[in-house]
């Protein structure tokens, strides 16, 4: 791994949802600042920095910041921790790594951007809220754990990774194309209609998804690469060039 | 025979530049009543040295056709002298004799092919390389490069490296893109990866598209993935996809080190052959593109025949020993060529040493090596220099 700073939280408790845009691996924390409120407050106020310049960006036990990664070009932001909303909002390049949860509209649309995530990759160990994956143009967003309500709400392309499912959801609503893989065998996909059941394959494209999750350190069973899952394509309503896979439990 | 040495002594420094490089050969036949019946072979040489040009003369003398003589004068200049003129060596029980083998820059890239097993893999290998032996009538030579397991590849399954050869990048493209489009696009359950990722656009390497040409046969349903900073696409086949990378990278590399594995049976030699072939296989960036790594058939530029652009290597004909300037020795029957195109040279080199040590484990008479006195290419592969001895 490249070097890079290492930023590690003070115990400052935050007044109002603020805004992290700011921390991007191309950032200098010495003389950066961040909004909170209506101030301007210098990040080494705020995190004990350590480290040299590099590609790398680590955040440790940081609050949940919201826009962290936005619009991000380039290098890796790790944040071990939870992350706030709009995860990498209409960011371009770089790799975002989160161990702990993040908020609504991971890989979204940033403020003054009509498009989601351009490219990159965006990796969450842990939970994501609402409406992942909103209007994602390009790139690879990967949930282990489970995430909210209308994940891949009008995608435009790309493709995202969710592990499971705990609540009615209805994925890839008014989803253009791209690629919604479930890792999660048991939830029940809200896509009737919309969505048409095609068979079980195993087929390359989904062993290089998992492959390059595998590289990414996303948790992974071995033998899911053998794995068969179920293709639906659609969506019906709008061009018909997206589609959904669902893992398939092995029956040997 | 002392008036032939006096003439050869009293050669001129004038008559010395008239002698074409690198070397030539007069040949006179001494009629029956000059046969000594106990000479088998006999061989003198002198050496002569000027200031400027260094001049070795070396008469042969040997059993001809019936009751003759025959008598060969070489001449040589202190470049070959350097290379030809010093004795052969010996690895084990077997000559390796002075010589080099030329090589020539060509373009080459590689593709990572991977199908649902190893059967697949190899029915797909078979396809892509079929038909790839010598650029003089082939669109590329192709050979396998390695085979994969499922780490290896990237998308886990097991899969084959390919390396294609070509004289250059436009041509190497076509060959690539034909090759796919009608060995491995057709072949069940193949995946095609580029094999030279950091292969950007420089004097010495380029990229073309590969994916980029074939998704049309998709007729509009192809899909594309981008993963890892590569786009990959996707084209609907009959069981299902067949994902196609691309662009792909390639480079400049080497096409033409040999070996000539002189043997006095031929079916020891072939097992020798064989036996170079299989330990020069598991070896990175290099590949044999011959029939089984093999040819019989070695060829020399021309021909007496206008419309003929390579012709057999008489030279090395066994049959030919008598009616030629024949390069092969009175016991040897049989002579198979060992081609090794590689990325660098330092992989045929290391090629080159790994066949010969291997071929010499089966008591082989000699090993040389084919070369068109340098006219032709810019790399020597000296045998002695590969077995690392210097002359």
């Amino acid at each position: 791994m490249s070097q890079g700073y290492t930023l590690t939280w003070k115990s400052m408790r935050l007044p109002m949802p603020t805004d992290g845009s700011i921390l991007t691996p191309a950032c200098d924390p010495m003389t950066a600042t961040m909004p909170i409120g209506r101030e301007q407050i210098k990040l080494t106020d705020l995190f004990e920095i350590t480290g040299k310049p590099g590609n790398t960006l680590t955040l440790i036990n940081p609050p949940k910041l919201d826009h962290l990664g936005s619009q991000m070009a380039g290098g890796q932001l790790i944040i071990q921790g939870d992350a706030g909303d709009d995860l990498g909002s209409s960011m371009a390049y770089g790799i975002i790594h989160v161990t702990g949860n993040c908020g609504d509209r991971v890989g979204g649309p940033a403020n003054d951007q009509p498009v989601g995530i351009g490219g990159g990759e965006i990796v969450v160990l842990g939970n994501a809220g609402d409406h992942a994956g909103l209007l994602m143009r390009r790139g690879l967003i990967a949930i282990a754990g489970t995430c909210g309500k209308l994940p891949g709400y009008r995608m435009f392309a790309g493709t995202l990774v969710l592990g499971k499912q705990t609540c009615p959801h209805t994925p890839g609503l008014e989803m253009q194309r791209g690629t919604l893989l479930y890792l999660d065998t048991e939830t029940d996909l809200e896509i009737k209609g919309r969505f048409a059941a095609e068979g079980e394959f195993a087929l390359p494209v989904v062993r290089l998804i998992l492959k390059r999750l595998q590289e990414l350190n996303f948790p992974l069973n071995a033998h899911w690469l053998n794995a068969k899952f179920k293709l639906f394509t659609g969506n019906q309503t709008e061009l018909n060039k997206a589609e959904i896979w669902q893992r398939v439990i092995c029956r040997d | 025979m002392s008036q032939l040495i006096g003439q050869l002594r009293r050669l001129t420094p004038q008559r010395k530049r008239m002698i074409d490089r690198p070397a030539v050969a007069e040949r006179f036949d001494i009629g029956p009543a000059d046969v000594q019946t106990q000479w088998k072979f006999f061989h003198i040489a002198w050496y002569y040295t000027h200031r400027i040009y260094d001049v070795r003369v070396e008469i042969f003398i040997k059993p001809s056709q019936s009751n003759s003589l025959r008598i060969t004068i070489r001449t040589s200049f202190k470049w070959d002298w350097y290379y030809n003129g010093l004795p052969n060596m010996k690895y084990q029980n077997t000559i390796i004799e002075n010589e080099f083998a030329e090589a020539f820059d060509m373009w080459a890239c590689r593709l990572i092919v991977t199908a649902i097993n190893e059967h697949w893999a190899r029915v797909a290998a078979t396809e892509a390389t079929g038909y790839g032996a010598s650029i003089i009538g082939c669109d590329a030579e192709v050979g396998v490069e390695q085979w994969l397991t499922g780490d290896q590849t990237p998308d886990g399954r097991p899969g084959v490296a390919i390396l294609f050869f070509a004289f250059n990048a436009n041509a190497l493209a076509k060959a690539v893109q034909n090759r796919t489009e009608q060995s491995l696009l057709t072949c069940p359950t193949t995946a095609i990866y580029d094999g030279m990722p950091r292969a950007t656009e420089t004097d010495q390497s380029t990229r073309f598209p590969l994916g980029q040409n074939i998704r049309y046969f998709g007729d509009g349903f192809q899909k594309s993935k981008h993963l890892g900073g590569k786009r990959f696409w996707r084209i609907p086949v009959m069981d299902g996809e067949c994902l196609i990378e691309e662009t792909v990278g390639s480079q400049k590399a080497i096409a033409g080190g040999n070996l000539l594995i002189c043997g006095k049976d031929q079916l020891t030699t072939l097992h020798a052959a064989t036996a170079a072939v299989e330990a020069i296989a598991p070896l990175p960036n290099v590949i044999t593109p011959f029939p089984g790594g093999i040819a019989r058939s070695g060829s020399k530029v021309g021909s007496r025949y206008k419309n003929q652009i390579a012709s057999t290597h008489d030279q090395y004909c066994p049959t030919l020993k008598n009616r030629t300037h024949s390069k092969v020795q009175p016991d040897i029957t049989a002579i198979y060529e060992i081609i090794i195109n590689g990325l660098t040279e330092k992989s045929i080199t290391t090629a080159m040493q790994v066949g010969i040590e291997t071929a010499c484990q089966w008591n082989i008479a000699a090993i040389t090596a084919g070369n068109y006195q340098g006219k032709l290419g810019k790399y020597q592969f000296h045998l002695h220099d590969v077995m690392g001895e210097t002359p």
